[in-house]
């Protein structure tokens, strides 16, 4: 390592790649993990006439298609299943449980669709204007 | 002791230098939306190693102001962004300086352009987006920034010598 004649920083220094393999390593962070995906907080649940935001509170919910009742349950983990639908090769159900935002389960024949959301539920108004 | 008169000088030319590299970088072509190379942050730097975290922190404000008056963006909150950007490089690379002796200028710089990357990122998430997700694109603006603060440690070293050699040489 070669001093500058002021006493100022050098150029380059060992000490420089240590810093360069620090933001590195925090630069790959986002895609180590979850990290940067919001943990699910509520669910979008769309049927035949109904679109609904649910907080994401264990239980069994259900909604009605056109071909009968397709149940949902919401697990302590926080993932999200069909449990049980009137569709005939219960696809949705062999589609086994969401857990992350943004991921979503449908059963196209009783036209039942679900997402997971990020964000808190939103409130009943959409929006204020004047 | 720098002389009074020499340092501010020498100030003056280094926020003259970052106004006119900020002003010239603004209209460059981008390849990615926030790529950009920072060069202005080269002035930060440079006042940071010769004059301390004060002058530079004052430099830092008045570029700000002045590219603002230049570009028409004072104020808007992409200038808040810029701003917001310049003090998490300042602040970074006066904490990497003061802690530790042992990095050069290109390691001070990287520690300026990830720190500013980081804090733009992380306001815009939070109060535009209002999204965590956007942490997504967070190891491709530091794919652009490192080497970015690569290149502005060395542009800064080249710089700070010239000024201190135009500076000094009919004085000392």
């Amino acid at each position: 390592m070669e001093s500058h004649p002021l006493g100022q920083p050098p150029l380059t220094t060992p000490a420089d790649a240590l810093a360069l393999a620090f933001w590195v390593a925090v630069a790959l962070v986002p895609w180590t993990g979850p990290f940067g995906q919001s943990p699910p907080q509520s669910l979008r649940l769309v049927s035949p006439g109904s679109n609904r935001e649910l907080p994401l509170e264990p239980g069994p919910i259900s909604t009605q298609g056109p071909l009968g009742t397709t149940r949902i349950q919401v697990y302590e983990d926080g993932s999200v299943a069909f449990e049980d639908s009137p569709c005939p090769h219960q696809r949705c159900v062999a589609a086994g449980s969401i857990r992350s935002s943004s991921q979503a389960l449908a059963c196209l024949p009783n036209r039942v669709y679900l997402e997971l959301l990020g964000g808190p539920v939103a409130s009943d108004l959409d929006g204020v204007t004047q | 002791m720098i002389p009074r008169s020499r340092k501010v000088t020498q100030l003056g030319l280094l926020m003259a230098y970052a106004v006119v590299l900020q002003a010239l970088e603004a209209p460059l072509p981008r390849i990615l939306p926030w790529a950009k190379p920072g060069l202005a942050n080269s002035a930060t730097l440079i006042a940071l190693v010769l004059f301390g975290a004060r002058p530079a922190g004052f430099l830092v404000f008045g570029r700000s102001l002045l590219a603002g008056l230049l570009l028409g963006s004072l104020f808007s909150p992409g200038w808040w962004l810029g701003l917001s950007g310049a003090l998490a490089s300042w602040v970074a690379m006066s904490f990497a300086l003061k802690t530790s002796s042992r990095f050069g200028m290109v390691g001070l710089s990287l520690h300026g352009a990830a720190a500013s990357n980081l804090v733009q990122l992380g306001l815009a998430a939070h109060f535009m987006v209002g999204s965590a997700k956007l942490w997504g694109i967070f190891p491709w603006m530091m794919a652009t920034a490192l080497p970015a603060g690569i290149l502005v440690g060395g542009i800064s070293s080249l710089a700070r010598d010239y000024l201190v050699a135009i500076t000094t040489r009919n004085t000392s």
